[in-house]
């Protein structure tokens, strides 16, 4: 399974980046096949977040505009917008989220998936990060949040 | 005590690392401290892993309440792993889900919806007990 | 370059008594006041569960367990999963030694027991500066 991520270590914490996927500078993957895509949050955008009590996803159909909100979830203490790192339409929802939301904590980069999308510009892929330069940004990201969840 | 004789215990994760924890720690103690200390008791939940006699036996002799912070389930799995089955789980997580107005972060101390959700869950947990202290165990 | 490792703070779960209580809540107040930036909690149930960072971190890093009574769950748990403990508190030792009462209740503390758990976390936090070289 090690050989699937990429990962760094902070105190205790474990944070992974999975590879053969695409990363905006906003957390969120994107696994793109031709012009579909499947996006769900980053290992470390759950974490920073805590225990996924609601989710509140986009609605099959719905459309979705590179750098806007499309879904929130909220946890014990706070509410966090997910930005879609794409534009295109909601083709598809993980029914599995909305009553059991702690699966994107359980398994960000599998069964916890939010939406799959047909995209409306494939050309937007190439602004995205491959887990390499991911990974670099997050350990950015990680050494601002290691206070807020120092206690997790 | 249920109908039999069997004791009940209620048994939380304790965990310290979220509110979940200490949340599901204070509703247990509301439970076999106040509102039916009769009924109910706790163990440590470190003692009973740890392979300690007296915890393990007390467990598998009892009907056993889980409360656990969140789907970790360190309570649970915990108490299975130990020797003891669990005849009731109670998951914090699942309090707030009915709850959504009572947001709350603190661990160490809880705040005001802190104490709310415990108060809430500890009278689920205390019905609970109620329930399996009249089984009928034939 | 003289790197000091951070250090991992073990409390028990303690719900058998007052002292378990401020077990957690010394730890507590060790992490969020008084050495913040150079301790981690290990969660012991989910050490005790076999959780990967709870361990990963207990083998690499100097630990404290915080005990509150004879039963050393915590100190136990953490020698026989990882490593022994770099130093360990008993927390009903320390009060007898102190001449402190422990706490009446165990679900949460009155003045005099918030003014033992203070005294305990400054204890703790002098054994985490001498397990750190300072």
């Amino acid at each position: 399974m090690a050989e699937e991520y990429l990962q760094m270590t902070a105190d205790k914490f474990i944070f992974r980046v999975k590879k053969n996927l695409l990363y905006s500078q906003d957390d969120v993957w994107v696994d793109a096949a031709g012009a579909k895509a499947k996006i769900g949050v980053t290992d470390f955008f759950q974490r920073r977040g805590g225990d996924i009590i609601f989710l509140e996803p986009p609605r099959q159909g719905d459309s979705l505009t590179r750098g806007s909100k499309f879904a929130s979830f909220e946890t014990i203490k706070v509410v966090f917008d997910v930005i879609s790192p794409v534009s295109g339409v909601v083709t598809r929802t993980n029914a599995e989220l909305e009553p059991n939301p702690e699966t994107m904590n359980a398994d960000p980069y599998g069964k916890g998936w939010i939406v799959e999308v047909a995209l409306m510009d494939v050309g937007e892929l190439d602004g995205l990060l491959t887990p390499e330069a991911y990974l670099e940004l997050m350990k950015g990201k990680v050494a601002d949040e290691m206070k807020k969840i120092k206690g997790m | 005590m249920t109908k039999s004789g069997k004791p009940i215990l209620v048994i939380p994760c304790s965990g310290i690392g979220k509110a979940f924890g200490s949340i599901g720690r204070d509703a247990t103690f509301r439970v076999v401290d106040e509102l039916r200390k009769e009924k109910a008791d706790t163990l440590c939940l470190s003692l009973l892993v740890m392979g300690d006699e007296e915890a393990r036996d007390k467990v598998a002799a009892a009907k056993c309440i889980a409360v656990d912070g969140c789907p970790l389930e360190c309570a649970g799995k915990n108490i299975v792993r130990s020797g003891g089955s669990v005849a009731a789980h109670f998951w914090v997580m699942e309090q707030l889900k009915e709850n959504r107005g009572l947001k709350t972060g603190e661990v160490t101390f809880l705040d005001e919806n802190g104490v709310k959700l415990s108060k809430l869950l500890a009278e689920r947990i205390a019905r609970k007990v109620d329930e399996l202290a009249e089984e009928d165990q034939g | 370059m003289n790197i000091k490792p951070k250090v991992g703070v073990v409390s028990c779960s303690g719900e058998c008594c007052s002292l378990g209580t401020l077990s957690r809540i010394a730890t507590r107040l060790v992490l969020e006041e008084y050495r913040p930036d150079v301790t981690v909690t290990i969660c012991l149930p989910l050490f005790l569960a076999g959780e990967l960072e709870e361990h990963g971190f207990a083998k690499e890093h100097p630990t404290i367990a915080v005990d509150g009574c004879g039963k050393l769950c915590a100190r136990k748990a953490i020698a026989r999963y990882s490593k022994e403990p770099a130093d360990s508190v008993v927390v009903g030792d320390l009060l007898e030694q102190w001449g402190i009462e422990a706490p009446a209740s165990r679900r949460e503390l009155d003045d005099d027991g918030m003014e033992a758990a203070r005294r305990l976390a400054q204890e703790i936090s002098g054994r985490i500066d001498r397990i750190r070289g300072e």
